[in-house]
C-alpha cells in the first residue's frame, strides 16, 4: 500500500512536471548552416560562401529565415529570405513574405511564394517564386540529398536553379534560365551538429555573359 | 519447435466495434493499410541475429482464456499516429490537448486494438486497469504496458474494474505529450 502511494505521488508528481514543463506543442526554434565554406576555382581566386537558413515556431506554422550569398576581395552579394510558413501537407509547407538581394551597392525587394518540404527518396525540396516591382517574375529551385557511405560518413548532392522573365544586370540576372550550381561534398559528421566537409561544385551562368567553373570547395556545416 | 503460426485475432464471435473520431492530415505521415499481429516478431534489429530472442509469443500463461475472456463486450480501435518529420504524436489522428477523454463502462470487459501507424515502437500504458495481452495461442498475459511495434497491430482485453480518470499514453517520454488520452470509468 505504501508502495503504491509512493507510485502514485511519483507519477502524479511526473505528470504535471510534464504538463508545467510545456505543451505539446512548444515554441523551437533551429538554426541550420547547410554551407560555410571557402571556394577555389581553377585561377586560385578564393571566396567565401554560405547558404543557411533560420525557424522559430511551432509544429505547423513557423517563422523562416533563409540567406545565402558569397564575399570575394572586391564583391559581396546575398540572396535573403523572410517569410511564414504553414504546414500543407505531412511533408509540405507553403510560404510567403518578403525577398531581399544585395550587393556592394544595391539593394532589391522581392514578393516571394515559395514550397518546402521533402519528396520520396528523401530529397529536401524547395521551390520559390518571386516577384518584383519592375515585373519581373523568377523562379528559384533547389534540391539536396545525402547518402550514407557509413554512419557518420556522407555524401551531400546538391543543385539550384534560377530563371527569370527579364533581365536585372545589376544583380546578374539573365532572362530566361540564369543559373546552374551542381555540387557533391563528401561530409564527417563528428556530431550530429557539426560536419567539415571537402567536395566539387559546378557553376553555370546562362546568356551572353555566360561561364562555368568547377571549384573544389572546403566547408562546414553545423546547426543548434 | 512449435511450428510458427500467424495469428489473425480474429474472434469466433463477433463483438460490436465503437467507432472513435479519427482524423488524418498534417499531422498524420503514414497509414499502415494492411496492419498484422506479429507477436513472434522480435522487432527492427533484433531479427535473424544468430540468438534466441524472447518475444510476446514467449509469454505463457498459467491458464487459458475462459470464454468470458474470449468474448468482450465491445472493442475499440487506437491507431497510435504521428509526424516524425515535424516530430507531433497523437491517438487516432488527435493529439491530447485536442482529445475529448475515452469513456469505459465501470463492469465491462474491453478489447482495445492498437494499430501503429508510426516507425517507431510505442509502449502503450494503461493507467489504473490491466491490459491482457493476446498473445496468439488462447492465452492472455497479464501487463501494464505493452509494447506495439511498427505497422503492426496488438489487442489487449481490459476488464474495467476501477471508477475514476486514468492516464493512458505511449511510454517514451518524448511521445507522450500528444500520444496521450484521458480515460474515464463510469
Amino acid at each position: 500500500m505504501n508502495k503504491l502511494l509512493k507510485i502514485s505521488i511519483i507519477s502524479a508528481a511526473l505528470i504535471s512536471s510534464l504538463s508545467a514543463a510545456g505543451k505539446d506543442d512548444p515554441l523551437n526554434y533551429k538554426v541550420t548552416f547547410d554551407a560555410l565554406q571557402m571556394k577555389y576555382d581553377n585561377n586560385k581566386d578564393k571566396t567565401f560562401e554560405w547558404d543557411m537558413n533560420a525557424w522559430l515556431g511551432y509544429d505547423l506554422n513557423k517563422i523562416y529565415i533563409y540567406s545565402e550569398g558569397e564575399r570575394t576581395k572586391n564583391e559581396n552579394e546575398s540572396e535573403n529570405q523572410i517569410v511564414w510558413s504553414n504546414a500543407i501537407a505531412p511533408y509540405w509547407d507553403i510560404q510567403y513574405g518578403l525577398g531581399i538581394d544585395k550587393t556592394k551597392e544595391n539593394t532589391k525587394n522581392w514578393a516571394v511564394l515559395a514550397f518546402s518540404g521533402m519528396s520520396s527518396y528523401f530529397f529536401e525540396i524547395r521551390t520559390a517564386f518571386l516577384l518584383d516591382d519592375n515585373g519581373n517574375l523568377g523562379l528559384r529551385a533547389s534540391a539536396e540529398n545525402e547518402f550514407l557511405l557509413t554512419q557518420k560518413l556522407r555524401i551531400n548532392v546538391n543543385s539550384e536553379l534560377s530563371a527569370y522573365s527579364k533581365d536585372d544586370e545589376k544583380y546578374e540576372i539573365q532572362r530566361g534560365f540564369s543559373s546552374l550550381s551542381l555540387g557533391a561534398n563528401l561530409k564527417y559528421e563528428i556530431t550530429k551538429e557539426f560536419a567539415p566537409y571537402i567536395g566539387l561544385v559546378y557553376d553555370k551562368s546562362f546568356g551572353d555573359n555566360t561561364s562555368s567553373a568547377t571549384s573544389l570547395v572546403l566547408g562546414i556545416s553545423l546547426w543548434f | 519447435m512449435k511450428p510458427k503460426k500467424v495469428y489473425t485475432g480474429k474472434l469466433s464471435k463477433k463483438i460490436p466495434l465503437t467507432s472513435l473520431e479519427t482524423k488524418w492530415g498534417v499531422q498524420t505521415t503514414m497509414q499502415v493499410k494492411n496492419p498484422m499481429y506479429r507477436m513472434e516478431d522480435p522487432g527492427v534489429g533484433l531479427r535473424n541475429n544468430g540468438r534466441k530472442v524472447l518475444t510476446y509469443s514467449d509469454l505463457q500463461s498459467f491458464k487459458n482464456a475462459s470464454d468470458e475472456d474470449n468474448y468482450p463486450d465491445r472493442e475499440i480501435i487506437l491507431h497510435l499516429t504521428g509526424n516524425m518529420e515535424r516530430y507531433m504524436w497523437s491517438i487516432n489522428g488527435i493529439k491530447f490537448s485536442e482529445s475529448k477523454p475515452l469513456e469505459f463502462k465501470y463492469g465491462e470487459r474491453l478489447r482495445i486494438t492498437y494499430i501503429n501507424d508510426t516507425m517507431m515502437n510505442h509502449p502503450m500504458h494503461l493507467h489504473g486497469l490491466w491490459s491482457d495481452l493476446e498473445t496468439g495461442d488462447n492465452q492472455l498475459v497479464r501487463k501494464h504496458t505493452v509494447v506495439v511495434q511498427p505497422g503492426s497491430k496488438v489487442s489487449i482485453r481490459v476488464t474495467v474494474d476501477a471508477k475514476g480518470q486514468w492516464a493512458f499514453h505511449c511510454h517514451l517520454l518524448y511521445h507522450m505529450l500528444g500520444m496521450f488520452r484521458k480515460v474515464i470509468v463510469v
